[in-house]
């Protein structure tokens, strides 16, 4: 997971490059990129999306690198969640509104997705982790009071 | 008694297992609705989210407000009274004929259209002498982020065409110009324009807008500048009962015309 957030983190970091210097992102769909990247879904408030996306991947690779507790798993998910949601509204809105498509957004797109899997399944299915910071067995926690014979 | 121990310790794994088992479930009951409020919150902040996203890119501040306002009005008391058909402002009877081959995010053909053009059209358009033809040429837009963008911002002035209001919608694009190269032109910057025209259908409009048979249009007038030689906007041809004078290119000032406009008639 923290790999993927290292590449998601990149790939935010390069879009949200692009647009402050102003320049055309590397595209081998010919204008697609560009066209989704001025689009006007392409702000929020105008703050460029690019640069929220930033934003989320340092968060998500902060909570990953963290002590794991279920806390920071539980972030990590959330944070995945919005991630996973809101990348799947912008590209409803590449298909059917800008009809173009950003294969750096679609790289994030899936990127988020595969982390927003990784991120509830490990938080579902993961052991308990306490706040001590070490995995603990019901075994472990629960000594049975009874006497031994 | 080793029997009565192994019992014991058979019944103390079992008691661990169940109380295993029964800890589990307690985990996983918690952190499934633990779950159901991070999705609550999740979904709650996406939906802020998208309804910004929505809202902030259905409008553009160069087409709204009260100055925006103020020039569309001021452009339509100008048209007032002179016919328009399709792409042609003045009367079909004018016996000269100037031909702006323009882009409309090229600021050149703004300071034509608000200076030289502008009175032409107060005088010689007006009186019936002449008429103004508007034809597309990509220059400046060439140069924007997103160039694709030149077929759809043309073929939204054809479509005010349809309804006689193409020249309403030419000059008022060139007077709320954005900035050269920063990407104004957007569904919401095109919109917002034909919103500020009286008298234009707007659905209509938006569904004239996207009909392949403009984007046709655009393109036969960029090849008839081709096959003419001309790359430059605005590039105004000026054509009479004499012939046609040498093409004006770039932006000119109103005396220049007038004389080119004589030199025809």
């Amino acid at each position: 997971m923290t790999v993927l957030a290292v590449i998601g983190l990149a790939v935010a970091s390069y879009l949200t490059y692009v647009h402050y210097a102003g320049i055309k992102p590397a595209c081998t769909a010919g204008q697609s990129c560009i066209k989704v990247q001025t689009s006007q879904w392409s702000r929020v408030a105008g703050v460029p999306v690019a640069l929220i996306g930033l934003i989320g991947y340092i968060g998500i690779l902060g909570s990953l690198l963290v002590r794991d507790l279920e806390e920071t798993r539980l972030a990590t998910l959330g944070m995945t969640l919005i991630g996973f949601a809101f990348s799947a509204y912008l590209t409803y809105r590449e298909l059917f509104s800008i009809h173009a498509i950003c294969e750096w957004c679609a790289s994030s797109a899936v990127i988020m997705t595969v982390l927003f899997g990784c991120a509830i399944a490990r938080y579902l299915l993961g052991p308990a982790v306490s706040a001590r910071g070490s995995a603990l067995t019901a075994a472990a926690a629960q000594a049975d009071p009874s006497p031994q014979h | 008694m080793a029997s009565r121990t192994k019992q014991k310790e058979e019944a103390r794994a079992r008691r661990l297992a169940e109380e295993q088992a029964r800890q589990e479930r307690e985990r996983r009951a918690r952190r499934l609705q633990t779950l159901g409020g991070v999705v609550i919150i999740a979904v709650l902040i996406v939906g802020i989210l998208i309804a910004i996203s929505s809202s902030g890119g259905s409008s553009s501040p160069l087409v709204t407000g009260a100055s925006a306002r103020q020039t569309a009005d001021t452009i339509t008391s100008e048209l007032a009274g002179i016919p328009q058909s399709g792409n042609t402002l003045g009367s079909p009877s004018a016996k000269v004929t100037v031909t702006e081959f323009g882009d409309l995010e090229c600021p050149v053909c703004k300071s034509f259209a608000l200076n030289a053009e502008n009175s032409l059209i107060k005088n010689e358009v007006r009186t019936g002498t002449v008429r103004l033809v508007y034809r597309s040429l990509e220059t400046a837009t060439g140069n924007s982020p997103d160039p694709s963008v030149f077929g759809p911002q043309q073929a939204a002035g054809i479509a005010a065409g349809l309804q006689n209001h193409e020249w309403d919608y030419v000059l008022l694009f060139y007077h709320l110009q954005g900035d050269e190269g920063t990407g104004y032109v957007t569904d919401a910057y095109l919109n917002g324009l034909a919103k500020l025209i009286p008298g234009l259908n707007y659905g209509k409009w938006l569904s004239d807008r996207s009909s392949s048979a403009l984007s046709a249009q655009v393109n036969a007038d960029e090849q008839a500048a081709a096959s003419k030689g001309y790359n430059s906007t605005p590039t105004i041809l000026v054509s009479g009962p004499k012939g046609q004078a040498q093409p004006i290119v770039g932006d000119t000032d109103y005396g220049t015309l007038q004389s080119t406009i004589k030199s025809v008639q």
